[in-house]
């Protein structure tokens, strides 16, 4: 019934086409059977499409997600993390007396990550442009920032690196920080992000020492090795010069690693610490900011050099260059203007004076002929020099002047020196001929590297026969010369190559093809001083490890040094050896009579640097030699009168001094550019710095009791100079180990009560607890150390010596801590409550046995 | 009139009193039961697609409401009336494809929606249902196995719409609305020689699309970057893909755990809401997940071909089958698209990918499934 409804509503096509309406039904119903067997079986053919479809599916899935699941985890895992680099911190510079040189101060940088900032790529460029513009307005963003931000993002955008930030702003201020702060939601993609740059507080005083780091560019990144490269990755300043460029592997420390989870748009979700980065290792450096600053002042607005050497140990107490430049200009790139400001200056500051400026040492030189004289046995014996102000060789024209007209008279080899009488020279100087001299002048260091740690010193010029054809070299034959120009060539070449006896005749003055730095002259006077025990000048005086308290010396053997970032070249360490070696072939009775020279040219009558008697205050003797260097040559009948000169070709004034004499404890070379005479100019200077010095030493040497002054406390724990010949040193046993054995700063222990206890200082202690005490040299320590170091007896010299406490003295005056240090290791443990106990007993006794300064 | 429950009774899965209930009110049980399933399944999923935004779910819950809701009303009515409106409404739906070019909001260079940006719907939409329904009205009186004249009247009801939906421009669309045509017409008892016929013709036709660009631009360097399959060339077009593939493979056999894939959540994943949705479901469920939605699907597959084997009536027999297989179709070509398998075409996930026209239309099909389904007693 109800299928006839249905027929009848809805197929009547169908219905029209059976035969009849009776059979109709029938028809119908069988074509509908016939249908739905149809359709079933189309319904099973499409199910096995269907499932061949799903079979390809699944079999893609397990592809996906079962064969090269690795791989795809592996890639999604890089998507997800980055692994950035952590910089280290870079280690800070310090003097000697823990002044902060060179440290690290946070700074602000602007940066643009042009995914996040404008979403869409299609619509970027112009996004950006926007986003620029409105920057522009909020901040100032100078030339030089905006076409190294648009060269960063051009590329960046090459290679569909948009997640990644580009700088565009260093530097930002306080204010700046706060307005970018404030329209942060203005500005989706920007960030402000902290790091820190070095800044140098001294500015312009040390710039020369220290040198300054620059951002690391792509030059600097062409030069570094690969692991180099990798280690930098992230590091935003590199030294490039002085101390920062030399000790930079001490300074950089390792880079770390950072896994940093971010988004599609490189934005940092979150991130965890792989590897921690190693901070660089802090340097303490020889230099005395003090005696820096009091060479600088006195230097005042001359141009010149200064450079202060311990003659016993090397180490470099002052070196000044003037003018200096301020190398904060440097840390966030110096603009191009302000470059050539500093280039086209005529005093020359960006020129380090003091390591390359090459001078003639002029009379500066004397004491060493004197001495080579005396070596090789070229005085005249009893007999008198007499100078009558001219100088003429045999069958020559040139007639050679002394500085004084009418000459000195009658004089003998101490006398000239005193007087600097150039006559005297010019004839010793014809007799030692030039073989003797330049190779007696290289034991003194002339025309060679100093050793000093500091990249590129300059060597000067000590003339010499291998020089002059060193210079003239022949070149070449070219095809067009005739046989004849060929040998006129040659003979010209021959002629100009010779050494003439004239040109011996100024390099006996210090002058002519004569040159020499500061840096050197400073090293010959410190081997004056020593005797002949030679040492190499140098800047390093300590590392420090980051977060650790103790210091690594590089002190006492410099050659065998532990820090291995101070290199010393083995050819370099064999001919020190060599030099010192010959040196020590010289009579002591020589060495005595040149220094006594020296002495008179400051303390006796007619010595040419008499004004510094004054600054010796009894107190010791200074020894020096003037020297006056022309920087023209007169030609012959030119009137020379001082007034006339121009102020830039007027003499250089030199110094060359040391002090005690006796007992010497810094040798200082100083030139002042166009100063005019050394005795007026040149002396003065170094004068004050040696007082400064002196002054400086007493302190020290004054019980701490009397002395409250918080900076000699610091330097107390360095050895005193005095004792640390090298002669002593090597007596020592295991110095190599003793170096590597931290020793703790003295304003270090004073707080860490616990290192304190540890660790005392046999000479002099500042007790915690106490005002007026204490010297705390234990009779414990007394005993130990007399029986290993009784053969030390450079010590305690400028100490009155009571008779009865002469043992006790004797170990308390050698060298404090260093010596006793390695002995107090061993049985620290056993003597430590003895220690404590005897202490408090015997600081009534010690305090007796004070240390005076021996008066002079 | 009189019930036969025995009949249905064996394929119900609720209690005889619910599904009797549920039955009076046109409302297919199993269907419903697994619609269900795979439509709170889709939610969650959703929910870690978004980034656990409360707000798109919500919307989505809302959408999917409304597609429940005139699933129900589809359901009320009976094949009876559906067939009496089918002419109505396909005619309607081509009337609204033709004002698309005139009337169109264009958005990425395509005009294929009407209305305002903001709210919009797309006319294609309607023919994915309206088609079927006219080819099966067509066919329901033609004599099986299928004749020329038929034939030939079938394909010009598919050509014309599946052209205006091509033109503008949308060949992905166009395509699937044009292959539903051809299943019922398959469904119909299309003559195998015709069918491996018009598969040569096709082989032929692609290979000159390939070789002469006929396509535009766009469309030929989407199907390029798919075919060149070169792993260097991560740019642009096969970027998304490449990410999506990256996403299912390092899913693994489990998956990285529920709001745990990094893909999907930290935004390399594109699309991730939308077309590349079972990208997600690869990567925090792994295969197992991916097999488990599979299996649904074609559990529901099943149904709506038992619905179109025990259907009366020949219009209702080709409209069901065809829906049902159909569904199942989008599932593949969606989830060999984000798997990598098939060129980017812009298809949804049926039922889990965020977008109300999709749902709608789906829930309606399966609205038409259910009035097949309960109005059977009416035959």
């Amino acid at each position: 019934m109800a299928v006839d409804i249905y027929i009848s509503a809805f197929d009547k096509t169908k219905i029209q086409d059976t035969v009849s309406g009776a059979m109709s039904k029938y028809v119908n119903l069988q074509d509908q059977e016939y249908e739905e067997r149809l359709f079933l079986h189309r319904v099973i053919w499409m199910l096995v499409f269907v499932a061949i479809v799903i079979a390809v599916l699944i079999r893609g899935l397990y592809k996906l997600q079962v064969v090269e699941y690795s791989e795809h985890a592996t890639k999604s895992k890089k998507n997800q993390y980055v692994i950035e680099p952590v910089p280290p911190t870079r280690g800070l510079i310090y003097d000697r007396n823990q002044n902060l040189l060179a440290g690290n101060v946070p700074t602000h940088t602007l940066e643009i990550t042009p995914e996040q900032a404008c979403q869409t790529r299609k619509t970027r460029s112009n996004c950006m442009k926007k986003l620029l513009r409105v920057l522009d307005g909020l901040i100032t963003i100078n030339e030089k920032d905006w076409r190294k931000f648009h060269k960063a993002y051009s590329k960046n955008r090459r290679y569909a690196k948009g997640f990644q930030s580009i700088p565009i702003r260093y530097n930002l201020t306080t204010s700046e920080v706060a307005v970018l702060a404030a329209q942060r939601y203005r500005l989706p993609g920007i960030h402000i992000k902290a790091s820190q740059k070095r800044y140098y507080p001294y500015a312009n005083s040390l710039s020369h020492v220290i040198g300054y780091v620059r951002r690391v560019d792509q030059t600097i990144i062409d030069r570094w090795t690969p692991e180099q490269k990798i280690n930098y990755k992230g590091t935003a300043f590199v030294g490039v010069k002085g101390i920062e460029k030399q000790y930079e592997n001490i300074l950089h420390g390792v880079k770390g690693n950072q896994r940093n989870e971010r988004n599609v748009f490189g934005r940092v979700i979150s991130s965890k610490l792989i590897k921690p980065s190693v901070p660089g290792k802090s340097i303490y450096l020889t230099i005395d900011k003090r005696l820096q600053e009091v060479a600088e002042n006195a230097l005042g607005a001359k141009a010149g050099a200064v450079v202060a050497i311990d003659p016993n140990s090397g180490e470099v107490l002052a070196l000044v260059s003037k003018p200096g430049y301020d190398p904060n200009q440097f840390v966030s790139g110096i603009s191009s203007q302000q470059f050539q400001q500093l280039q086209l200056n005529k005093a020359r500051p960006l020129y380090p004076r003091a390591l390359k400026g090459t001078f003639a040492p002029g009379s500066t030189i004397k004491p060493f002929y004197a001495l080579g004289a005396l070596y090789y046995d070229l005085t005249h014996g009893k007999k008198m020099f007499s100078c009558g102000g001219t100088f003429r060789i045999p069958g020559a024209r040139h007639t050679w002047h002394d500085w004084k007209r009418g000459g000195h008279g009658t004089l003998n080899l101490a006398k000239a020196v005193r007087r600097s009488c150039d006559i005297y020279f010019y004839d010793l100087s014809a007799k030692m001929k030039i073989d003797r001299i330049s190779e007696f002048l290289t034991l003194f260091g002339f025309g060679q590297p100093t050793g000093i740690d500091m990249p590129r010193e300059r060597l000067g010029v000590l003339p010499s026969r291998a020089y002059k054809i060193k210079q003239h070299k022949r070149k070449p034959r070219t095809p067009n010369m005739s046989n004849l120009q060929w040998r006129q060539y040659k003979a010209l070449v021959r002629q100009r190559q010779k050494w003439y006896l004239g040109d011996t005749i100024s390099v006996g003055i210090g002058q002519g093809l004569f040159t020499s730095t500061p840096l050197q002259l400073a090293s010959a006077t410190a081997t004056m001083a020593n005797r002949g025990k030679l040492v190499i000048p140098h800047l390093l005086r300590a590392v420090r490890p980051s977060g650790s308290k103790d210091l690594y010396y590089l002190t006492p053997e410099v050659e065998n040094s532990a820090i291995k970032e101070y290199k010393i070249d083995k050819k370099f360490l064999a001919e020190v050896k060599r030099r010192r070696k010959v040196l020590g072939l010289i009579k002591p009775e020589h060495w005595d009579y040149v220094h006594q020279s020296m002495v008179d040219v400051v303390h006796a009558p007619g010595g040419t640097a008499r004004r510094l008697i004054p600054l010796a205050k009894k107190e010791f003797e200074f020894a020096g030699k003037t020297g006056t260097a022309q920087v023209v040559k007169i030609k012959k009948g030119d009137h020379w009168s001082k007034k006339k000169v121009p102020e830039h070709l007027k003499d250089n004034a030199l110094f060359v001094v040391f002090a005690p004499a006796d007992k010497p404890k810094i040798a200082v070379a100083v030139i002042v550019i166009n100063g005019g005479h050394g005795g007026a100019a040149a002396a003065p200077i170094a004068g004050k710095l040696i007082r400064t010095y002196m002054d400086i030493l007493n302190q020290q040497n004054k019980p701490a009791g009397e002395n409250n002054s918080n900076d000699t406390l610091l330097t107390k724990d360095t050895p005193d100079p005095s004792t640390l010949t090298v002669k002593n040193l090597l007596k020592r046993p295991v110095v190599n180990s003793k170096v590597l054995k931290p020793r703790v700063p003295n304003n270090l222990r004073k707080s860490n009560p616990r290192i304190n206890k540890k660790i005392k200082q046999p000479a002099i202690t500042r007790s915690n607890t106490s005002n007026t005490t204490a010297v705390t040299s234990t009779t414990n320590n007394v005993n130990i150390d007399s029986g290993t170091t009784s053969s030390n007896t450079h010590g305690g010299t400028n100490v009155k010596k009571p008779v009865a406490r002469k043992k006790a003295q004797k170990a308390r005056a050698m060298t404090r801590a260093r010596a006793r240090a390695r002995l107090r290791e061993i049985d620290l443990e056993k003597k430590m409550q003895k220690q404590k106990q005897n202490q408090k007993q015997k600081k009534n006794d010690e305090i007796r046995i004070i240390e005076t300064p021996k008066p002079r | 009139m009189s019930y036969s429950y025995q009949k249905y009774g064996a394929l119900s899965q609720g209690s005889p009193s619910m599904r009797r209930a549920l039955t009076r009110f046109n409302i297919d049980v199993p269907l419903l039961f697994l619609v269900s399933l795979v439509l709170i399944l889709g939610l969650f999923i959703l929910y870690s697609a978004s980034s656990q935004s409360v707000e798109t779910t919500f919307k989505q819950i809302i959408r999917i409401l409304f597609g429940l809701l005139i699933m129900w009303l589809i359901a009320l009515a009976s094949p009876i009336t559906l067939k009496r409106w089918t002419p109505v409404i396909f005619l309607f739906g081509l009337f609204l494809l033709a004002l698309v070019p005139f009337f169109g909001v264009e958005v990425n260079g395509a005009k294929r929606w009407l209305g305002t940006p903001s709210v919009r719907f797309q006319p294609s939409e309607i023919m994915k249902l309206a088609l079927p329904m006219m080819v099966a009205w067509l066919l329901a009186g033609a004599r099986l196995p299928l004749q020329f004249k038929h034939l030939f009247m079938g394909l010009i009801v598919i050509g014309i719409p599946t052209y205006l939906i091509y033109s503008e421009p949308d060949l992905g669309t166009s395509l699937l609305v044009a292959l539903s045509g051809l299943i019922l017409l398959f469904l119909a008892g299309l003559r195998w020689w015709i069918i491996i016929l018009t598969a040569i013709a096709m082989a032929i036709s692609v290979w000159a699309i390939l070789e002469y660009r006929l396509l535009p631009e766009y469309q030929m360097k989407r199907i390029e970057t798919f075919l060149s399959s070169d792993s260097k060339d991560l740019k642009n077009a096969l970027w998304q893909s490449r990410q999506s593939e990256i996403a299912i493979g390092s899913g693994g056999v489990y998956g990285k755990g529920y709001l745990q894939g990094t893909q999907s959540q930290h935004g390399f994943l594109p699309e991730a809401e939308t077309d590349f949705i079972f990208a997600l479901v690869g990567e925090e469920f792994g295969l197992a997940g991916a097999l488990i939605l599979l299996m649904l699907y074609l559990l529901i597959l099943f149904r709506g071909l038992l619905i179109a084997t025990s259907a009366k009536d020949t219009y209702s027999r080709l409209l069901a089958g065809t829906l049902s297989v159909i569904f199942i179709v989008y599932v593949c070509i969606n989830m060999l698209m984000v798997s990598g398998m098939l060129p980017v075409v812009g298809l949804p996930l049926p039922m889990i990918s965020f977008g109300g026209t999709s749902v709608v239309t789906i829930l309606a099909s399966f609205g038409i499934l259910m009035s097949i389904q309960t109005h059977k007693k009416l035959i």
